[in-house]
C-alpha cells in the first residue's frame, strides 16, 4: 500500500510526539498520549506510586467534555462504577439524541502497592477538533491512610513541567 | 415611691443595652486597588460590612477631571454604579465617601487604570481642619453642658438638700440647658461639615444640614434638646414638688441618652453602654458638686458649707474609685495594648486625660486634708485658699472635657486596626470569586478570613491553602493550611510577617474532587 504525503506526515508526527513524550515519570499519565481528533482512544492510565508508602485504594477519572461514550476496562480485584450526567451539548449517534453519557468512572476496592504501577484502561470516542488540542483526564488518585492525589492541574503556557500534579494530558491533532 | 427609688430605676432604665453601633467596614471593591483593566469596566462595586448611605462617589480621570456616574444602586450592602460612556484608556481614581449607621463616615479611594498604563495612586481626603477644630471647641463646651446639667439635676438628691439653700443651682441650670440646646444646634452644623468634607461655609447651607440629619447625631440632637427642654421646664415648676424632680430627672437622664444615641464609644461591645454612662454620671456628680461649692464656699454660710462639705467627702472615695475604674475599662476596649498609650495618637491623648485628672485628684485630696480642717470663721484666708484651689479643680476638669472631646472626633487603636485591613476581591473565573481580608496588614501577627462566592452566593470549598512569600528579598515560600469557621469562611490565624513590603499571596482552592484554582494576589504589608 502506497502511503500518501499527508498520512506519512501524520505518522511521523505521531512518532515524534510519542518519542518525545516517552518519559519516565512519578504522575499519573496517559501510555498514549497523543491520539486523532474523532476517532476511537484506548485510553492506558498509569498510576505508579501510592501515598508516603500507602497503598491506593480507588481512582477516579473525570472525562473531558466532548469525549463521548466512554466504556472502561474492568479489572481484576476491582470494583467498577461509572456516573451518568447529563450533556452540556448533546450529540447525534446514528440519528439519535445522546443526552447523557457517562462522566466518570471509579476503580474502588483494589489495593495497589506504593512498591508497584499499575494500569486502568477505558476506551472512548474523542472530540473532532480543527487543530491541535490538548484536553484533560482529570484523575483523583485515593490511598489507604486517607491522603490524596489530585493530578487535576491545568497549565498554562510554559507551566508544562512546573506544576505538582498535572492532569494525565492527551494531545490531539486534527483528523484530515 | 422614693426619690432615691426613681433614681434606681432610672440607672437601671439607661444601663440597660442599648443598641451597640460600629463603624462599616469596607468587605471589598471592585476595581481593586492597583488593578490595571484591559478593558474598561461596565460597573463599579463597593461592598460594606452594613448598610450604609452614600454621602459622595465620584471617578476622576487622569487629569482630576470628575466623570458622570449612573444612578447609583444601594443594595444589600453594596453600591453598584456605572459611568455613563466607557471609560477611555486612561488613569482612575474611585473616591466613595459613605455613613455608617453609627453615623460616622467612611471613606476610600482606589487607582486603577485601563490600558496598559501604571495605575494612579489612592489620594486619601485631606481632614477640613478648620471645621474640625471648631466641633472640637463646640463639643467641649456641649459636654460640660451635659456634665453640669446632670451634675446641678442630681445635686439636690445627693446632698439631700432643700432647694431655698441651693444658691443660684436654677440660674445655672437654666443657662447650661440653654446653652447645652445651642451648642447642639451648632454641633449638628458643623458634623454635616466634617461629613461632606467641605469649608465650615458650608455651615450655612441647608444640604449640610440635611445630611447631618439623616445621620444618628440627628436622632442624639432630638433626644438632647428634649432632655434640656425638660430640664427648662422643670425650672419653670416649683423645684420642690414632685413633678418638678420627676420632669428635671427624666431631662437629666435623656441628656444622658443623648450621647448613647451615636458616637463611637459604644463601638467595642455591649458592655461599654453601661460602664459609659456610669463615667459619666459620677463626671458629672463631681463637676456640678465642684461648681456649687464654689458658689457656697463663704463665710457665714457655714451651716449648709458643713453638710455639702462632709457629704461630699464621704461621696469622694466612691466618686474617684467608680471613676477610674470606669475610664480602666473604657481605655481598655479601645486599646490593643499598653504601648499603643505611647505609639498612637489615641493612647497620647487618654495619657494626657490621665495626667490632668489625677492632678485634679491630687488638688481635690489637697482640699480635703488640708484646707477643709483648718476652715474657720474668722480666718479669711483660708475660705480664699479654698475658693481659688476648687476654681482650679473645676478649670482641670474642663480641660478634662476638652481631651474627651478631642478622643470622641479621634480614631481609636481598636478601629485603627480595622480601618488597616486589607481587603481584596479577586475573581476565580465565571462562576466563583473569592473575598480576602488581612487584618492588620502590617509586620507581626496578622489574621487572613477567607470567603468564596459561586455567583454572588455564599460557597464553601473542600479545601484553602494559603502560600506566601517576599521573593525579592529572598523569603521563600511559607504554606498554610486555612480552617473553616462556622459562618462559611477559612481562616488562617497567627500569620507572621516579618518584614514590612509587597508579600505574594496564592490561595489554593480546591472547589470540588476535579477543580483546584489559584489565586494570586499582592499585599502591602506596611
Amino acid at each position: 500500500m502506497r502511503l500518501t504525503p499527508t498520512r506519512n506526515m501524520k505518522i511521523f508526527t505521531l512518532i515524534i510526539f510519542s518519542c518525545l513524550t516517552i518519559k519516565v515519570n512519578a504522575h499519573a499519565s496517559l501510555d498514549q498520549d497523543t491520539a486523532t481528533a474523532g476517532e476511537s482512544y484506548k485510553a492506558v492510565l498509569r498510576i505508579t506510586h501510592g501515598c508516603n508508602g500507602s497503598p491506593t485504594v480507588s481512582v477516579r477519572v473525570r472525562i473531558p467534555d466532548g469525549v463521548i461514550r466512554t466504556k472502561p476496562m474492568p479489572k481484576a480485584g476491582w470494583e467498577l462504577e461509572t456516573l451518568v450526567e447529563k450533556l452540556d451539548e448533546p450529540y447525534d449517534l446514528r440519528g439519535a439524541e445522546i443526552t447523557q453519557d457517562v462522566r466518570e468512572l471509579t476503580w474502588k476496592g483494589g489495593s495497589l502497592s506504593d512498591d508497584f504501577f499499575d494500569e486502568f484502561i477505558f476506551r472512548a470516542e474523542l472530540p473532532d477538533v480543527g487543530e491541535k488540542k490538548t484536553i484533560y483526564f482529570r484523575t483523583v488518585q485515593e490511598c489507604e491512610n486517607g491522603e490524596f492525589h489530585r493530578w487535576i492541574e491545568i497549565p498554562n503556557s510554559g507551566e508544562e513541567d512546573s506544576l505538582n500534579e498535572p492532569a494525565p494530558a492527551l494531545n490531539l491533532l486534527p483528523s484530515e | 415611691m422614693s426619690i432615691r427609688g426613681l433614681i434606681f430605676l432610672g440607672l437601671l432604665g439607661i444601663i440597660f443595652p442599648m443598641n451597640v453601633l460600629s463603624h462599616a467596614e469596607i468587605v471589598s471593591v471592585y476595581p481593586e486597588n492597583g488593578s490595571v483593566m484591559e478593558n474598561p469596566p461596565e460597573h463599579f462595586s463597593v461592598k460594606f460590612s452594613e448598610p450604609v448611605s452614600v454621602i459622595r462617589i465620584q471617578i476622576l480621570d487622569g487629569n482630576r477631571q470628575i466623570l458622570e456616574l449612573g444612578n447609583v444602586s444601594n443594595q444589600d450592602n453594596v453600591l453598584t454604579f456605572s459611568p455613563l460612556t466607557p471609560l477611555p484608556q486612561g488613569q482612575y481614581l474611585l473616591s466613595f465617601r459613605v455613613l455608617s449607621l453609627d453615623a460616622h463616615a467612611v471613606s476610600g479611594s482606589v487607582g486603577f487604570s485601563v490600558g496598559n498604563l501604571p495605575p494612579p495612586l489612592p489620594e486619601f481626603s485631606q481632614v477640613n481642619k478648620t471645621g474640625l477644630l471648631l466641633a472640637r471647641i463646640n463639643r467641649t463646651v456641649h459636654l460640660l453642658t451635659i456634665l453640669l446639667t446632670i451634675g446641678f439635676v442630681l445635686y439636690p438628691l445627693l446632698f439631700v438638700m432643700p432647694a431655698e439653700i441651693e444658691p443660684g443651682r436654677q440660674r445655672y441650670l437654666n443657662l447650661a440647658s440653654f446653652t447645652g440646646i445651642i451648642t447642639a444646634v451648632i454641633g449638628l452644623g458643623l458634623w454635616g461639615v466634617l461629613l461632606i468634607e467641605a469649608s465650615p461655609f458650608a455651615f450655612f447651607q441647608g444640604a449640610t444640614w440635611s445630611i447631618a440629619m439623616e445621620t444618628t447625631l440627628g436622632t442624639s440632637f432630638f433626644i438632647v434638646v428634649s432632655g434640656f427642654s425638660g430640664i427648662l421646664m422643670a425650672n419653670s415648676l416649683d423645684p420642690t414638688l414632685t413633678p418638678g424632680r420627676i420632669s428635671g430627672l427624666l431631662g437629666g437622664f435623656l441628656i444622658l441618652a443623648s450621647l448613647g444615641a451615636s458616637g463611637h464609644a459604644f463601638s467595642s461591645g455591649w458592655l461599654m453602654t453601661p460602664v459609659f454612662f456610669i463615667h459619666t454620671l459620677v463626671a458629672g456628680t463631681w463637676l456640678g458638686a465642684i461648681w456649687m461649692l464654689r458658689n457656697i464656699l463663704l463665710p457665714g454660710n457655714s451651716g449648709q458649707l458643713t453638710h455639702v462639705l462632709n457629704t461630699f467627702s464621704r461621696m469622694a472615695t466612691w466618686i474617684v474609685a467608680v471613676l477610674l475604674v470606669s475610664a480602666v475599662i473604657l481605655i481598655v476596649f479601645q486599646l490593643n495594648n499598653v504601648t499603643e498609650l505611647l505609639m498612637t495618637e489615641y493612647g497620647n491623648w487618654i495619657l494626657l486625660k490621665i495626667t490632668v485628672v489625677l492632678s485634679a485628684l491630687i488638688l481635690a485630696a489637697v482640699n480635703r486634708w488640708k484646707f477643709v480642717p483648718a476652715l474657720n470663721e474668722n480666718n479669711q484666708t483660708v475660705f480664699q485658699k479654698l475658693r481659688k484651689s476648687v476654681y482650679v479643680e473645676g478649670i482641670l476638669l474642663v480641660v478634662v472635657i476638652g481631651i474627651t472631646s478631642i478622643l470622641a472626633s479621634t480614631v481609636p487603636p481598636k478601629d485603627e486596626t480595622l480601618a488597616s485591613s486589607k481587603s481584596v476581591s479577586i475573581p476565580i473565573d465565571e462562576t466563583y470569586s473569592m473575598i480576602m481580608l488581612m487584618t492588620p496588614a502590617q509586620t507581626g501577627n496578622n489574621r487572613v478570613e477567607l470567603s468564596f462566592l459561586q455567583q454572588d452566593q455564599p460557597f464553601e470549598p473542600m479545601n484553602v491553602t494559603v502560600y506566601w512569600e517576599q521573593a525579592q528579598i529572598g523569603i521563600e515560600r511559607l504554606s498554610r493550611q486555612a480552617q473553616p469557621s462556622e459562618d462559611g469562611e477559612f481562616i488562617l490565624d497567627n500569620i507572621d510577617i516579618l518584614v514590612p513590603g509587597i508579600w505574594r499571596f496564592q490561595v489554593e482552592v480546591l472547589i470540588d474532587d476535579f477543580t483546584r484554582e489559584r489565586i494570586n494576589t499582592d499585599i502591602t504589608i506596611e
